[in-house]
């Protein structure tokens, strides 16, 4: 059975290859998004832990409701001089500088912050910044500023430019430009580096600084050494290990990268969710297809679970190579990611793509997942069919829309009611609701798109009706319960190969052609006149033909 | 005729298709046994319920009325599974067109019912039966690279590999020119008197019949008469007197 799974798989690669493409999409923005998120992150790790790896404390404000932390007295850094261990002690101020380009317009500042910082000569090595041309800010006129900016902006050292600040506009020289790590800048942030006097005059900090590094003297206990220091600081402050900053980093860094996140995320959710739809559609087709296939194994002794699972595995195959493929094209996203935002000056620390095994695991799960739910529906309908079918034409009975139509209408209608309210209500999440209305909605109207087709197939046929007479009349009538039917995934399809006893008088001949696309009007030329297909849910074309043109010869068949 | 003779029998069967203004009496009640290692026709003309007595015999399709049997197990008593299952083990098939799957080979085709089954083919007796219909060099060729006789012969093949209690056939040579057709019918001819298989052909080819032991007559889904051992001329003879 496995084997005849994996036979039908080929057999349709065509039709489950465009199908698959959805589903390797979802999983490739799914994956893509994690490998991209993860690499983000990782690279930041590994900067943040090599700028921090040379301090052992830090010494900063406490936070107070989760705001910025506040500063703590620039008489600190004394103290901390005189500490017994403390050998390096490197205070930091920072604050908002938004540098203005040479055409009197703000750089950046819609999203990512404008960050200014100041620069002591004991901090040599425990920044993440790192010096390209020039020099460090060590005149009160100069400013240092990050790559990307001075690229985009033609600025160079030497240069001068304004800087927008807390004290207002000020004039500086280019004094060096500075790159984050290996980036040119961190995530589009734009850095203005000052000397610490002009860093405290310019952020309104005089006699405070933002945090203190501390490294200790080799062979010191920093535990001891942090003890030490936490008994005599002042409310308001506190000491924290360089590994507690670096987490603290990082999870700023987390922040900045969510939105990237929940945005991808989104639109692999958008993607995986069409891929189901035209995944189970797929199945249904294939499944009307091969009414007879399926019969046959009824017939020869294939239990219904064993049809279904023969559907299902089918799907578990395509399930797993879209995916897997799906995990690489997310890899190669992740790759155009990160240039696409280095390009749009989102610097972000070089390191390699970062593929967890997580990553994998939930680009399987998603795809296989997705595969398999979506050909359950269709896999059920694979088991349903009679084995007699194998035998003769089993015609389905024409099934009444009204209980879909109801269903639909009702989905359709919550799907609506929820994007309204989403829209005109004033409440919390009204995004997310308007969102799931619009699936919610896309869901009903699929399930309405039977009814859709068969109105729509009623009055475009009445030219060919007007036309052509009996057999435009008759092709019309075909077209419609098609239609109906395609759509809703009843056996259709293989009636194109089975008309063979069915000759009409009126030169209605059987259709041969295995796979009939489309409106399964299959128009052929018989004897100069419209050929027919037999029509659905009428038990031949010859009952149709005595139905509508008493012919002498009635069908053998009709009841 | 006891039971242990008979391979399979309706009593009392009546199928109705329909209801209201539509309703077609296919078979009327109807009483009729098989008897085993025998090659059984049955003929009668459009709407006579030739086919549909086939169908509900072979568990395809249930009786509105009345039992059918193959062996000693009562066909309405089971359900769908226990029904299938009894397709698999105790029932061959030979149908007029789409007898296999395309895309299997005809060696798969043949083994269907047996993997199916998870179960291993009789090897010797798959040789046996494969070189009995001619297929030897055709084994690895898929449906669509077999002629229509060829095609015919490995459903043949397939209904047989099993061992069944009982081989059904529609109209199998319905769609094969004269030359195949007599060639399919001298295999299945074979495997009644080498193999003592039972089968049972549904038909209205009075040539088809003559390889019969046994010619069965319906008419209107009612017993009519039968002949013994005929040839295809007598059949042709005895249609033409019941007006078939």
């Amino acid at each position: 059975m496995i084997r005849l799974a994996l036979r039908g798989v080929l057999a349709h690669k065509v039709r489950l290859t465009m199908t698959a493409v959805a589903i390797v999409l979802g999983v490739a923005f799914v994956s893509g998004t994690y490998v991209f998120t993860d690499s983000i992150k990782a690279s930041f790790d590994t900067l943040f832990s090599d700028v921090n790896a040379g301090v052992d404390l830090y010494v900063r404000g406490v936070s107070e409701f989760g705001n910025q932390l506040p500063r703590i007295p620039e008489s600190l850094v004394d103290e901390m001089l005189a500490t017994p261990g403390v050998e390096i002690v490197a205070p930091s101020v920072d604050g908002i500088a938004q540098l203005v380009d040479k055409n009197g317009e703000a750089i950046g500042g819609n999203g990512p912050p404008t960050l200014g910082f100041s620069w002591v000569p004991e901090g040599e090595g425990l920044t993440p910044l790192e010096i390209r041309d020039g020099d460090w800010p060590r005149h009160s006129d100069e400013v240092t500023i990050d790559s990307f900016a001075a690229d985009a902006n033609d600025l160079h050292v030497g240069d001068s430019i304004d800087v927008i600040l807390p004290v207002g506009v000020e004039r500086f020289n280019v004094s060096g430009i500075a790159t984050f790590g290996e980036a040119d800048n961190l995530l589009g942030a734009t850095l203005a580096v000052f000397s610490q006097e002009t860093a405290q005059r310019v952020f309104e900090a005089e006699g405070q600084v933002s945090s203190i590094a501390l490294v200790l003297s080799a062979g010191v206990d920093s535990t001891i050494v942090q003890t030490r220091i936490a008994g005599s600081l002042p409310d308001g402050a506190e000491v924290v290990t360089g590994q507690a900053q670096t987490d603290d980093n990082l999870e700023a860094v987390d922040e900045g990268v969510g939105f990237i996140n929940t945005i991808l995320l989104v639109i692999a959710g958008v993607a995986v969710f069409v891929g189901a739809f035209l995944i189970q559609n797929t199945f249904r087709i294939i499944v009307a297809q091969r009414t007879k296939e399926l019969a046959l194994l009824r017939a020869v002794g294939a239990t219904a679970g064993q049809v279904t699972r023969v559907v299902v595995f089918e799907a578990i195959v395509i399930g797993i190579v879209a995916s897997l493929i799906g995990v690489g094209v997310g890899i190669l996203i992740a790759m155009g990611l990160k240039a696409a935002f280095a390009a749009f000056g989102f610097g972000i620390p070089a390191s390699a793509l970062i593929v967890k095994v997580r990553t994998i695991v939930v680009g399987l799960v998603v795809g296989l997942g997705v595969t398999i739910a979506a050909s359950l529906v269709p896999a059920r309908k694979a088991a349903k069919v009679p084995p007699v079918a194998a035998l003769r034409d089993v015609e389905t009975p024409p099934r009444s829309l009204g209980r879909r139509v109801a269903a639909g209408a009702s989905v359709t209608g919550l799907g609506v009611v929820m994007v309204v309210v989403g829209l005109v209500a004033d409440i919390g999440n009204a995004l997310a609701l308007v969102g799931s209305g619009a699936l919610v909605t896309f869901v009903g109207v699929s399930m309405l798109a039977p009814l859709v087709a068969r109105e729509f197939a009623r009055f475009a046929g009445i030219p060919i009706a007007r036309w052509r007479g009996v057999s435009g009349r008759l092709a019309q009538g075909n077209y419609v319960e098609a239609a109906a039917h395609r759509l809703d995934g009843v056996g259709v399809d293989d009636r194109c190969g089975t008309g063979q006893r069915d000759r009409g008088v009126l030169g209605f001949g059987p259709c041969r052609r295995r796979r009939c696309t489309g409106a399964h009007l299959c128009q052929r030329l018989s004897g100069g006149r419209l050929g027919l297909q037999r029509p659905h849910g009428q038990r031949s074309i010859a009952c149709t033909h005595r139905r509508t043109a008493s012919s002498p010869r009635a069908g053998d068949r009709c009841p | 005729m006891n039971a242990e003779s008979t391979a399979a029998r309706v009593e009392n069967a009546t199928k109705i298709y329909g209801s209201g203004s539509t309703m077609v009496t296919a078979l009327d009640d109807l009483t009729l046994s098989f008897e085993r290692g025998k090659f059984t026709a049955i003929m009668g003309p459009s709407g006579s319920g030739k086919s549909t007595l086939l169908h509900c015999i072979a568990g395809l399709d249930a009786l509105s009325s009345g039992s059918a049997y193959i062996g000693r197990v009562r066909l309405g008593d089971l359900n769908d599974k226990s029904l299938t299952l009894l397709r698999r083990e105790s029932v061959g098939f030979i149908f007029q067109a789409f007898n296999l799957i395309p895309t299997l080979d005809a060696a798969e085709n043949i083994t269907l019912p047996v993997d199916i089954a998870g179960g291993e083919a009789d090897k010797a007796w798959f040789d046996e039966v494969v070189a009995t219909m001619g297929l030897g060099d055709r084994l690895s060729h898929r449906p669509a690279e077999l002629s229509g006789g060829q095609q015919q012969r490995v459903a043949a093949a397939r209904a047989l590999v099993s061992r069944p209690e009982i081989v059904f056939a529609d109209e199998p040579s319905g769609n094969l020119d004269s030359k195949a057709g007599a060639e399919l019918l001298g295999f299945m001819r074979h495997a009644v008197d080498e193999f003592g298989q039972t089968i049972v052909m549904v038909t209205h080819d009075p040539n088809a019949a003559a390889y019969a032991d046994r010619v069965v007559f319906l008419g209107d889904g009612r017993y009519v008469n039968e002949l013994a051992d005929p040839t295809a001329t007598q059949i042709f003879e005895h249609l033409k007197s019941i007006g078939g």
